[in-house]
């Protein structure tokens, strides 16, 4: 009698599991903003993102404040609300954010308790930011001296990577410059493995559709490397010792219309090709050992061999910016109109717990 | 009395109707008559716009080096790579050296589309550039633009970020003119002004070089508005030049004239013995004229970066030769002929007899546009027919 109470008991417990991981298969709204959400971020300790108005094209970025939503906490809060921050990054501490006033701006490390320290000021055109080794690194573009000489690099506007301690106790300091855009520096710094620092360079953006560069920059300072050039404005994605980053489609017959992943294991292996194939806006993020990516129409799990693109899971109107944080992706999207953080558990457990509405 | 039609009959006469119906379509005679006077045909609801300005159909444009992709890689045609191609110009030999701008090197194009790299060292895609002088396989150079070649085989090319005149000469590159000038916080030069002795002179990027025949160099001094002369081991200011705002090419005019090409201002102007003129053109007038270089006897071309055109000068006409102009001005990487070829930033040319061998900036690539011979006589106007016909898409490779 016991025995088969058990197995009764097992047997709906199961049935239960596997309720519970289809219901937690579905992405859900975790924020609702009241101003639309401009960029999205994650570290070890939750995700965070800056919510603002969007800036008219051609436009300095208007900026927006900062919010974040820690692991274990229902709600998302703001911790930083005099607007004008432009980019963030984190690495479980504090969050260094680029505050841009017009063109000038400066580097600020937000404690998420809201204490506020500021580690440089003046910056000129500053973008891209990302934090490494006890470091915050960012750019600064200066302008072009002769706007209509597009064809002559040096005349034209000049892109500068920079560095400051996070403690904020010294200087900042020139790590290498490229050329760079009138608008500021639209490429990505993707954070740093072992003594180099790695970054896509967007390049010759003044002829449509332009060409992204890969770099290695030495932490130190020295002769930046290129790994690799490809067309149009791509992006990538540092996990551990191994490189992700995107490119144009290499199977379709107008490249324009469809990306691929390639990845590399750091340091310097030949790049491998993974999957193809992929919508031509988004973003690769990382859940745990496993990388995705995050585009407007869904959450695609990139194989760890070359193989065809699977949607994991369709997220309607997502606004391609996603991240990864605890067993799940979180995308901007906007549902009825109106902007939504949206999270898409992609893990086992995650599933399991969003199915049980352990969230 | 009903009278029954045969089936054969019927047929007959449906096919009579059918066929007079599109033969009437396609003569567009079912369209009204709009009040610009054209016709709308069957299909059509709105009146065309009138076609832009387009590219001869005589002129025939191909890749004639590199391909779109930026890189650094000699070979031949196709193989070869170039990162931002700035500068060209032919040598007495037949062959062409040209400026690799972002790679920081001076490459050389022998007339059967064999590239060599013939002066640079260093870093290459969009990194910074070095000086030093030495032999060409050891000398650093940073963003060389223009360049003339002497009778000798003597290359002088502009060291755009350098700030300096350099040469390239029996395997060696050495420094014409200019000198060491303040660095910024990442090691750049930031140039600077000063006539006198070559060794200290300064220059603000300098973006080409002419050869007079006195033996002099004239220097379009882009930073500082200026046209400078380097004659003998001296630097002077070319006087009566005020109008100048970014000067990018130099080349000879008609009789003794020099021509210079200023994007800045929009403008190309002569400058004789009493100094610089801007002469009025008729028809088209180039929006950003880049480049320059002479076309047979007393013609020349001009580039145009910004709508990515070409443009021959016969005295005070100037004819689009390839490209297409507003309201549509397009760029982007397809060969054929003038009116369906595309550029992405030509900025400089050279000639040798009817070829121009255009430097396409933003396809990384050289171009080779054999212009007719009688490419001033004008076209008669197209038949409306053979209209759709001349956007075909021929040669068509940017799907790179």
């Amino acid at each position: 009698m016991t025995r088969r109470a058990i197995i009764v008991a097992l047997i709906v417990l199961i049935g239960l599991m596997i309720g519970a991981y289809v219901r937690g298969g579905y992405p859900y709204p975790v924020h609702r903003p009241s101003a639309t959400i401009l960029a999205l971020y994650s570290d070890t300790r939750g995700v965070f993102w800056l919510e603002g108005a969007v800036a008219a094209p051609d436009a300095p970025p208007a900026g927006g404040n900062l919010f974040v939503l820690d692991r274990g906490r229902g709600k998302a809060r703001c911790v930083f609300a005099q607007g004008g921050l432009i980019a963030a990054a984190g690495a479980g501490g504090p969050i260094v954010a680029l505050q841009r006033t017009g063109d000038t701006g400066a580097v600020l490390s937000i404690e998420r308790g809201g204490q506020v320290v500021t580690l440089a000021q003046g910056l000129s055109q500053p973008a891209g930011l990302a934090t490494y080794q006890g470091q915050a690194f960012w750019t600064e573009t200066r302008p072009a001296v002769a706007p209509h000489a597009r064809h002559l690099p040096a005349t034209q506007a000049r892109t500068i990577l920079r560095a400051v301690p996070l403690t904020g106790q010294s200087a900042p300091r020139a790590l290498a410059c490229f050329g760079g855009s009138d608008g500021g520096f639209t490429g990505e710094l993707l954070g740093g493995q072992g003594d180099r620092l790695y970054l896509v360079d967007a390049f010759g953006q003044a002829y449509p559709p332009g060409w992204s560069a890969l770099r290695a920059v030495p932490v130190s300072g020295g002769l930046p490397e290129t790994l690799e050039v490809g067309r149009g404005k791509q992006t990538g994605l540092l996990t551990g010792d191994a490189l992700y980053w995107t490119g144009v489609s290499e199977d379709a017959g107008d490249p324009g219309m469809a990306r691929c992943v390639r990845r590399v294991q750091l340091p310097g292996n030949s790049p491998v090709t993974l999957t193809d194939w992929l919508p031509t806006i988004g973003r690769l993020c990382c859940v745990g050992n496993r990388v995705y990516y995050g585009a407007p129409d869904g959450v695609w799990p990139v194989p760890t061999r070359q193989a065809p693109p699977q949607l994991a899971a369709r997220v309607r109107a997502g606004s391609g910016q996603a991240v990864g944080f605890g067993g799940a992706v979180y995308e901007a999207a906007r549902i009825a109109g109106q902007g939504v953080v949206m999270r898409q558990p992609v893990t086992l457990w995650a599933r399991l717990r969003a199915g049980l509405r352990l969230r | 009395m009903k009278r029954k039609l045969s089936p054969v009959t019927t047929a007959v006469i449906l096919i009579l109707v059918l066929g007079a119906v599109l033969y009437a379509y396609t003569r567009g005679l079912l369209g009204g008559k709009q009040p610009g006077g054209a016709k709308m045909g069957g299909g059509g609801a709105m009146p065309s716009p009138p076609p832009p300005p387009m590219g001869l159909p005589t002129v025939r444009v191909s890749t004639f080096a590199g391909y779109v992709r930026p890189g650094f890689a000699d070979g031949k045609g196709w193989e070869a790579k170039f990162n931002g191609p700035a500068g060209i110009a032919a040598a007495p030999d037949g062959s062409l050296y040209v400026s690799d701008s972002r790679n920081h090197r001076l490459r050389r194009i022998a007339p059967d589309g064999t590239v060599t790299t013939v002066a640079g060292s260093g870093p290459t895609d969009c990194l910074p550039g070095g000086f030093a002088d030495g032999p060409a396989d050891q000398a650093r150079l940073f963003n060389p633009a223009g360049l003339a070649v002497a009778g000798d085989g003597t290359v002088y090319f502009a060291d755009s970020g350098n700030h300096r005149i350099r040469k390239l000469k029996d395997g060696v590159v050495t420094t014409v003119a200019g000198c060491a000038t303040p660095q910024d916080d990442v090691g750049c030069e930031q140039g600077g002004y000063r006539d006198g002795p070559a060794t200290t002179a300064q220059f603000r990027f300098p973006a080409a070089v002419a050869l007079e025949a006195s033996g002099a160099i004239l220097v379009a001094d882009l930073g500082n508005g200026r046209l400078r002369r380097i004659s003998g081991a001296t630097v002077s200011t070319v006087p009566n030049t005020p109008a100048l705002r970014e000067p990018t090419a130099l080349a000879p005019g008609p009789g003794a004239a020099l021509q210079v090409a200023d994007p800045g201002a929009g403008t190309l102007s002569e400058m004789g013995a009493a100094g610089l003129a801007i002469h009025p053109r008729s028809g088209l007038v180039p929006k950003s004229p880049t480049g320059l270089c002479p076309l047979g006897a007393g013609d020349s071309v001009v580039v145009d970066a910004e709508w990515h055109a070409i443009y021959a000068l016969n005295g005070a006409t100037c004819v689009l030769l390839a490209g297409v102009l507003p309201p549509a001005p397009e760029c982007g990487f397809r060969d054929g002929t003038g009116d369906v070829a595309r550029f992405s930033g030509p900025c400089a040319a050279a000639s040798i007899g009817n070829t121009l061998y255009v430097t396409d900036f933003g396809n990384n690539c050289i171009r080779a546009v054999v212009v007719p011979p009688d490419w001033a006589t004008p076209l008669p106007p197209p038949h409306p027919r053979d209209r759709g016909f001349r956007h075909r898409r021929e040669g068509d490779r940017s799907a790179d």
